[in-house]
C-alpha cells in the first residue's frame, strides 16, 4: 500500500519493526506534583499497545498528551518518527475513544461518524460509502439514523469506535473503553477489539486498569505506578517473570517471600525462607552467599499432596479454604509463621474439599519460582 | 418505616396544599372571570360579555394601549435579544474557561443584581441617566432593561453551559474540528435550550417590569405595566382585567414553551 511506504520513510526501525509512537524522557507535572517520571517507550506499527496500571498512575495523561489534550513537560513525543508536540489535537492523525464515549447526543449515529471525515474535508460522495462501510464492520447499519441515547452501551462503544476509526488515523487511542460496559459485553467486546485492530492495521493503544483485559488482547503490555513505566513486555512475560514487586503484586496474585541465598552453584541456587523451608531456584547472576532475596510464587504454581524427585516439598495446615467454582483457593500456613495462598484447580479430576486443620504437603518446581533482588 | 411515604399520610397536608393554591390563585382567577363580566362593576357579576376586550382594542383608551403593549414587545425583544447575547458570551467566558484570578467573584458578580432591590436599581439608573444627561424615553428604557435582564438570561445559560461536558469539545477537536466548527456544530447546538430559555425569562422580566420602567422612562412614553397603573389611579375599570388577562396569557405561553424545552431536555439526559 501507499500509505505504507510513506510510513517507512518516516518510521524509525526498533527491531525490525517501525515505530509508531516513541515517547523520549517524557515528563509531565501539574504544578508541583509529576504525574510522569521520564517516561521511555517505543509502540510498534500495527500493534496493539496496553498501559496498564491502576488509576492515578499515569497511563491516561500519557495517552492525553499523545491527543494533544496535555502538553509535555519534558522530554518529545514523536508520531513516525515526527516530531508532532507543537500541532493542536485537530491537527494530528491519532483519534481517540473516550472512557463515556463522548458521542456528540444532538447527532445521529450516522452523523456522528461522518463528523471527522466532514472537519477533514472530504467530498459528500466519498464520506457516504465509508461511512456506511464503518457501520457494517460494528453491525451497526441498522442504527444508522438513531440518537445516540437510543443505543445500548455496547452499540454506543461501537458507534464511538468507528467514529475514532472512520478518518483512518495512524494511532487510536483507547482510553478505558471498555470499563462502563457490564462483565459479558466487556468480554465479547475484548474480542471484537482485537479482530478490529488486526482487520484495519491501525496501532491501537489501550489503557485500562484491568490486568485480564490486558493480557488477553495486547501485543505488549507496559505496566505503570505512580507516574513510573515499570515493565514492557508481551502478556507471558510480564506475568511470569515480572521484573519487580510493584508488577508482581499488580499482575495476578502472588506470595512473596523473604529469603536468604543459601549456597549456589553454576546451575542453581538453594534459598532458605526458614530453618527447615528451602526451596532450591535459578541462579540469578551476581548475587552471593547470604544475601537476601525475594521469591515470589504464583499461588497456582504450587502444588497440593504427592511430591516427586522433580521438585522440592514442604509440610503445611490449612488455614483456610474458598470454593471459587473452577479452583479453589486454600490459606496454608507453613514454616515460618507465614501463610501461603494456593489455588487449586478443580479440573480433570475430582477433588475434595480440603477442611481447615488438615496437614498437606506442598511442592514447587523450580521453573515456578521467581528470584528478586531485595 | 418507609423513608419515602405517602404525602397523602402527612397530616393536614390537603388542607394546607388547597389553602395554599386558593391564596395563590383566586386572585388571579377572579380577574379573569370578571374580564368578561357584562357590567361596569368590578363587584357585581352582569352576565358574560367580550366588551371589555373590545374595549382595549377599540375603545377610547384602545391607542394608548396598543402604544404601550408596542413598546412592551419591541423593548422586551430587543433587551432580551441582546442581554441572552451578553450573558452567553459571559457564559463562555467563566464556564468554558481554566480557572482565572477572580472568576469566582465574577460568577457572584453576574448574579448579584437579582438580590439587589429593585428600586435601589431603578434610583441609581435614573441618577446615572441624569448625571450623563441621557434623554429619558424610550431609548433609557430600552438600555436599563438590557442591563438589568442580564443576570436572569445568564441563569438557565450558564446552567446549562455547566452541564454540558468539556468531552464533547475535546472529541471534536480530536476530529479535526478547529475552533470555529466546534462552537457552531456542538456548543451552540447543545445550548440551543438553555439560550431559548434564556431569552424567554429575559423577556418576560422585561414584559412586565414596573419600578425600573416607571422611573427611567420620561414623560410621555408608557409601557403596558406602567400605563395600567395609570389608568388605574382612576379607578379600576373592567378593561384593565381583560388587559392583564391577556398579559398573562402570554406570559404563560411563554413559560410554558420554556418548560417542554428543559423537559425534553431532561428526558434526552436521562436516556
Amino acid at each position: 500500500m501507499v500509505l505504507s511506504g510513506i510510513r517507512e520513510q518516516l518510521g524509525k526501525l526498533d527491531n525490525n519493526q517501525l515505530v509508531a509512537i516513541e515517547f523520549q524522557k517524557v515528563v509531565k507535572k501539574f504544578g508541583s506534583f509529576t504525574a510522569i517520571h521520564n517516561a521511555n517507550l517505543k509502540i510498534h506499527d500495527n500493534e496493539f499497545f496496553t498501559l496498564l496500571g491502576p488509576s492515578g498512575c499515569g497511563k491516561t495523561t500519557l495517552l492525553r498528551m499523545v491527543a494533544g489534550f496535555e502538553n509535555v513537560t519534558e522530554g518529545n513525543i514523536f508520531l513516525f518518527g515526527k516530531e508532532f508536540m507543537h500541532l493542536p489535537p485537530n491537527k494530528r492523525s491519532v483519534n481517540t475513544v473516550f472512557q463515556q464515549y463522548a458521542l456528540f447526543p444532538h447527532m445521529t449515529v450516522f452523523e456522528n461518524v461522518a463528523f471527522g471525515l466532514k472537519m477533514r474535508g472530504w467530498a459528500k460522495d466519498d464520506i457516504q460509502p465509508t461511512v456506511w462501510k464503518m457501520l457494517d464492520l460494528v453491525r451497526l447499519r441498522p442504527f444508522a439514523e438513531r440518537k445516540p441515547n437510543q443505543l445500548s452501551g455496547g452499540q454506543q462503544q461501537r458507534a464511538a469506535l468507528v467514529r475514532a476509526i472512520a478518518p483512518q488515523p495512524k494511532v487510536l487511542l483507547l482510553d478505558e473503553p471498555l470499563s462502563a460496559l457490564d462483565l459479558k459485553l466487556r468480554q465479547a467486546m475484548r474480542l471484537e477489539l482485537k479482530q478490529l485492530q488486526q482487520e484495519t492495521g491501525i496501532t491501537f493503544v489501550f489503557v485500562t486498569h484491568d490486568q485480564e483485559e490486558a493480557l488477553a488482547m495486547s501485543d505488549r503490555i507496559a505496566v505503570m505506578s505512580e507516574g513510573v513505566i515499570q515493565q514492557i513486555g508481551k502478556a507471558q512475560e510480564i506475568y511470569e517473570s515480572p521484573k519487580n514487586e510493584i508488577v508482581a503484586n499488580f499482575i495476578g496474585e502472588t506470595n512473596i517471600l523473604q529469603a536468604t541465598l543459601l549456597e549456589l552453584n553454576d546451575e542453581e541456587a538453594k534459598y532458605q525462607i526458614a530453618e527447615d523451608f528451602i526451596i532450591t531456584g535459578d541462579c540469578v547472576s551476581g548475587l552471593v552467599k547470604n544475601q537476601e532475596v525475594k521469591i515470589l510464587l504464583r499461588p497456582e504454581k504450587i502444588r497440593i499432596g504427592t511430591s516427586d524427585n522433580q521438585v522440592d516439598s514442604i509440610q503445611g495446615t490449612i488455614q483456610q479454604s474458598m470454593y471459587l467454582g473452577t479452583d479453589t483457593e486454600y490459606q496454608i500456613r507453613v514454616p515460618g509463621e507465614k501463610a501461603l495462598k494456593v489455588r487449586d484447580q478443580n479440573g480433570f479430576e475430582r477433588r475434595e474439599l480440603l477442611p481447615a486443620g488438615s496437614e498437606v504437603s506442598l511442592s514447587f518446581s523450580k521453573d515456578s519460582i521467581r528470584i528478586l533482588r531485595s | 418505616m418507609q423513608v419515602a411515604s405517602s404525602v397523602r399520610s402527612i397530616p393536614g397536608f390537603s388542607l394546607l396544599a388547597i389553602l395554599c393554591l386558593v391564596i395563590l390563585y383566586a386572585p388571579l382567577l377572579v380577574v379573569m372571570v370578571y374580564s368578561f363580566n357584562d357590567s361596569l362593576s368590578i363587584t357585581i357579576w352582569g352576565g358574560f360579555s367580550l366588551r371589555w376586550y373590545e374595549q382595549i382594542f377599540f375603545g377610547l383608551e384602545a391607542e394608548k394601549f396598543q402604544k404601550a403593549a408596542w413598546n412592551s414587545i419591541t423593548i422586551a425583544f430587543m433587551a432580551a435579544v441582546v442581554a441572552t447575547t451578553i450573558a452567553f458570551s459571559a457564559a463562555i467566558g467563566v464556564v468554558r474557561t481554566s480557572p482565572f484570578k477572580g472568576k469566582n467573584l465574577n460568577i457572584s458578580l453576574l448574579s448579584l443584581p437579582i438580590m439587589v432591590p429593585e428600586i435601589v436599581t431603578a434610583v441609581a439608573t435614573l441618577i446615572f441617566f441624569s448625571m450623563i444627561s441621557f434623554k429619558l424615553g424610550y431609548t433609557s428604557i430600552l438600555v436599563a432593561h438590557i442591563v438589568f435582564c442580564i443576570p436572569f438570561a445568564y441563569l438557565p445559560i450558564s446552567a446549562r453551559m455547566q452541564s454540558i461536558e468539556k468531552v464533547y469539545e475535546e472529541a471534536a477537536m480530536d476530529l479535526y474540528a478547529n475552533r470555529k466548527q466546534i462552537f457552531r456544530s456542538i456548543l451552540l447546538p447543545l445550548m440551543i435550550p438553555g439560550i431559548i430559555s434564556g431569552f424567554l425569562l429575559a423577556f418576560i422580566i422585561s414584559l412586565d417590569d414596573f419600578i425600573i420602567t416607571s422611573f427611567v422612562k420620561g414623560a410621555g412614553v408608557e409601557t403596558l405595566p406602567t400605563a395600567i397603573f395609570g389608568s388605574i389611579k382612576q379607578g379600576i375599570k373592567p378593561d384593565i382585567m381583560a388587559l392583564s388577562t391577556l398579559l398573562l396569557l402570554v406570559s404563560t405561553i411563554l413559560v410554558t414553551i420554556s418548560y417542554f424545552l428543559s423537559r425534553a431536555d431532561l428526558k434526552n439526559k436521562l436516556n
